[in-house]
């Protein structure tokens, strides 16, 4: 099955006219799909009614320009977290509403930071906000289901984005599951479903669409996150980034799109790239202002081409950390746990776990949630060697009756990779001592035999 | 100030990442693979949380740190120190739920965001006079902060409604990085960066000396009149945000940095600032000379017209000094900004 490679889009930021050539674009630097977050706020009538269908509110003339375009479709419903669109998307009078606001012990409301400006955010568990937030779902759910019939729609997702603060509330999963429900109400396929989560935290069933770690996060934590959310997870959509909003700390082109190469060696086969066109408080997107491709947007063509050139299949091995969460927290995971956030976990250093957890030693390969998997002695002796140790991330996959190493070189210098003790690679090429080197950053896919596993 | 529905146009993600690392170089982005490299480098941020009887203490490189020298909040610039960083804060348990709480209940709708600002530092100063907060550096202690109307008229002075302000930094013969202000209505409507100068401008020979005219006559015609604008080398403007009164005025004499228009305002601190730097210099002069008892009871007046010149600075205009400020920060930040993008990545993966 192809990858979904989706560059996020905000049609109504931009004229009518740029929509075909900038959809264009994107199809032409290897996307297949766009993907639209329709913004409750821009769309809401004062008389509760939402405007669907003027100006480059057009629903339709979007679907039109989409279809025109050759591509698929994915729908960002919200209603809450698009970073760069003011209150987060929420009409100004359901985040005023005090039965719609997260209040403190002291009453008063929850405030967070968003496009910098403080916003109050809305009480996922409200009833009042669950109606408005529902009404705005139904209604775009109507008009989405023909499309999703004909499958122009793959994805249609709902949620409170990536806002970490939301995502620990145990009444946030249950507003996902809320609108999930409205949405299939109104016919939606249930393979199209999806709702915002965690890397931590996947939804149970459903896809999970989450947002990929900054760069600054490091490869480690990066790639035992996304390891551990795709074994919970396998059809995870991950949101990854070109450039970001204006009040974040900013990153290089070259370190996004680290993340990115990190994400699809690590499995990740759905994805949406934020932001394919600039038009909004948005800085460093794919395209600029004249829908003209920025230079880094070659790279990322490269990116989708490896996607589309990645094994997929049965994962043979997953390597799941013990405690994924204060990876990715690193440094704030004990911070956050002392907030309550999560239980904290007595001394120790996570950035030094996640550093160690890179030999083979001190993370032992896990056998896969498969009754038919090969047992852990056999999944040993395919994991691979490194050298120098730890300067690549591995895994093995099964794939049309083959199996096949992914490995990426996560180090600033070259990283050799030799297959395990009981394994051997498929083909030639390889050095005399069965080792093969990568250049900085690459991705590597090679092809294993190894008797010893499939008995 | 910049709201949610400011337009931002004309960014690539490098120019906007120069732009913000002039002035914040701890915000450089990082590479993944570099974290572990970073785990020994001096400088970072220092967290602390704490309540009466333990604290957890955390590293923005080093992750988390041992707490055995921790003392309190009185203590903080003795423990960032010894973790080798100059930029610490420490929070009492419960005291940021206590901040939004209190902004939380101070605010009104539609507060503009300098009412905000001076809401979220009001509670933070109060925490920290309750000993619930502590910060280092120790940003104004003891100095009462501008009210909200000081701030806007200070904007207003800065940046009057109806008008534009650019800067545009060069490096190595080409634009490096530009942000071009258009206040209208009471608020930045636009923010413009090289791509969409460039776009006005048509390609521009990298001199600043030569180009100012250029992107001036540019600005002019498409965008309401321009109030200032600034044009340098980039690393002229580094060196001059970390360096010590007087430095700006030098520039400015030597055409280091063109100002054009120069506002009356800019006039007057370049002014102030040089005055400001003589009077330092005198002083130190005057520290030597009294020592030796040189000058006998002639020091005395000589050093009141110092302190005179001394006080003379932006401050008695804006109501405070927001480059002196800056620097005052930079000078302690001994990150430098990630100059330059790795570069490309691998095209194609190798295939076995």
């Amino acid at each position: 099955m192809d990858p979904l490679c989706a560059a996020v889009v905000r049609l109504p930021t931009l004229s009518l006219g740029r929509w075909a050539p900038c959809l264009q674009a994107l199809r032409a630097l290897g996307f297949n799909a766009v993907d639209l977050p329709l913004v409750w706020r821009d769309h809401a009538e004062e008389d509760g009614t939402f405007n669907l269908g003027r100006g480059t509110l057009d629903l339709a003339a979007m679907l039109h320009a989409v279809r025109a375009a050759g591509l698929k479709l994915v729908v960002r419903a919200g209603p809450f977290g698009l970073p760069q669109s003011p209150g987060g998307g929420v009409p100004e009078a359901v985040l005023r509403d005090p039965r719609c606001q997260l209040r403190t012990r002291r009453g008063n409301p929850c405030l967070t930071l968003h496009g910098g400006a403080l916003v109050p955010l809305p009480d996922p568990a409200s009833e009042a906000y669950r109606r408005a937030a529902r009404s705005w779902v139904q209604a775009l759910a109507r008009r989405l289901a023909e499309p999703a019939r004909e499958g122009l729609l793959t994805r249609f997702i709902v949620g409170h984005g990536p806002d970490p603060g939301l995502h620990h509330e145990p009444s946030e999963a249950s507003l996902g599951q809320h609108l999930l429900e409205s949405a299939r109400e109104e016919g939606l396929p249930e393979s199209a479903l999806a709702a915002t989560g965690s890397l931590l935290e996947p939804l149970q069933g459903g896809v999970t669409v989450a947002a990929a770690p900054p760069p600054h996060a490091g490869s480690t934590a990066l790639w035992r996150a996304l390891r551990a959310a795709l074994a919970r997870a396998p059809s995870l959509h991950l949101d990854l980034r070109s450039g970001g909003p204006v009040f974040e700390r900013p990153t290089l082109p070259a370190h996004t799109e680290e993340v990115a190469r990190l994400a699809l060696a690590a499995g990740v086969r759905s994805y949406s790239v934020f932001l394919g066109c600039a038009g909004s408080g948005w800085v460093g997107a794919l395209l600029d202002e004249e829908g003209s491709p920025r230079p880094p947007a070659a790279r990322w063509r490269a990116l989708n081409a490896l996607a589309a050139s990645l094994p997929t299949g049965r994962e043979l091995c997953v390597a799941l950390p013990p405690r994924p969460d204060r990876d990715l927290q690193a440094p704030f995971g004990a911070l956050l746990g002392w907030a309550g956030l999560r239980a904290p976990e007595p001394g120790g250093d996570p950035g030094r776990e996640a550093e160690g957890a890179l030999s083979r030693r001190a993370l032992p390969w896990r056998r896969a949630p498969d009754p038919e998997a090969p047992t852990v002695e056999a999944l040993e002796a395919l994991a691979p060697e490194v050298r120098p140790e730890g300067a690549a991330l591995t895994r093995v996959v099964e794939a049309s009756g083959e199996l096949f190493l992914v490995a990426l070189n996560r180090s600033e210098g070259a990283a050799s990779v030799g297959p395990g003790p009981r394994a051997r690679w498929r083909a030639g090429g390889a050095s005399a001592e069965g080792f093969v080197t990568l250049g900085p950053g690459a991705v590597g896919v090679f092809s294993l035999a190894s008797a010893e596993v499939s008995e | 100030m910049i709201a949610p529905g400011t337009r931002i146009e004309g960014f690539d993600a490098r120019s906007w990442h120069r732009l913000v690392t002039l002035v914040a170089p701890g915000f450089a982005s990082q590479a993944p693979h570099a974290r572990h490299t970073r785990r020994g480098e001096p400088g970072g941020a220092l967290l602390v949380f704490f309540d009466d009887d333990r604290a957890v203490c955390l590293h923005s490189h080093r992750g988390a740190l041992p707490t055995d020298g921790w003392e309190g909040p009185s203590g903080l610039e003795a423990f960032a120190r010894r973790w080798d960083t100059r930029f610490a804060v420490a929070l009492r348990v419960g005291a940021w739920e206590a901040l939004l709480d209190r902004v939380a209940g101070r605010m009104l709708p539609g507060d503009d965001g300098w009412t905000t600002l001076t809401q979220v530092l009001g509670a933070a100063r109060e925490l920290e006079d309750e000993g619930s907060l502590a910060l280092l550096p120790k940003l104004g202690a003891g100095v009462p902060l501008p009210p909200t109307e000081v701030l806007r008229r200070a904007w207003d002075l800065v940046l009057p409604d109806g008008q534009t302000a650019a800067l545009a930094l060069f490096d190595d013969g080409a634009l490096d990085t530009a942000l071009v202000l258009v206040r209208r209505r009471g608020r930045v409507e636009q923010v413009l960066g090289p791509e969409a100068l460039l776009r006005r401008t048509g390609p521009l020979g990298g001199d600043p000396r030569r180009d100012y005219r250029v992107i001036h006559a540019a600005l002019e015609a498409s965008l309401p009149p321009v109030a200032f604008g600034v044009y340098a080398s980039t690393e002229v403007v580094r060196a001059l945000l970390r360096g010590e009164p007087g430095d700006w005025a030098r520039a400015l004499a030597v055409r280091d940095v063109l100002v054009h228009p120069m506002p009356p305002w800019l006039a007057m601190t370049t002014g102030a600032s040089a005055l400001r730097g003589a009077a330092v210099q005198t002083r130190r002069l005057l520290g030597a000379l009294e020592a030796n008892e040189l000058l006998g009871p002639f020091s005395r007046q000589l050093r009141g017209l110092a302190d005179l010149a001394g006080a003379l600075d932006v401050r008695g205009l804006l109501g405070f000094d927001p480059l002196g400020l800056l620097a005052s920060l930079l000078r302690r930040s001994r990150s430098e900004p990630t100059r330059d993008d790795p570069g490309e990545g691998p095209d194609a993966p190798p295939t076995r």
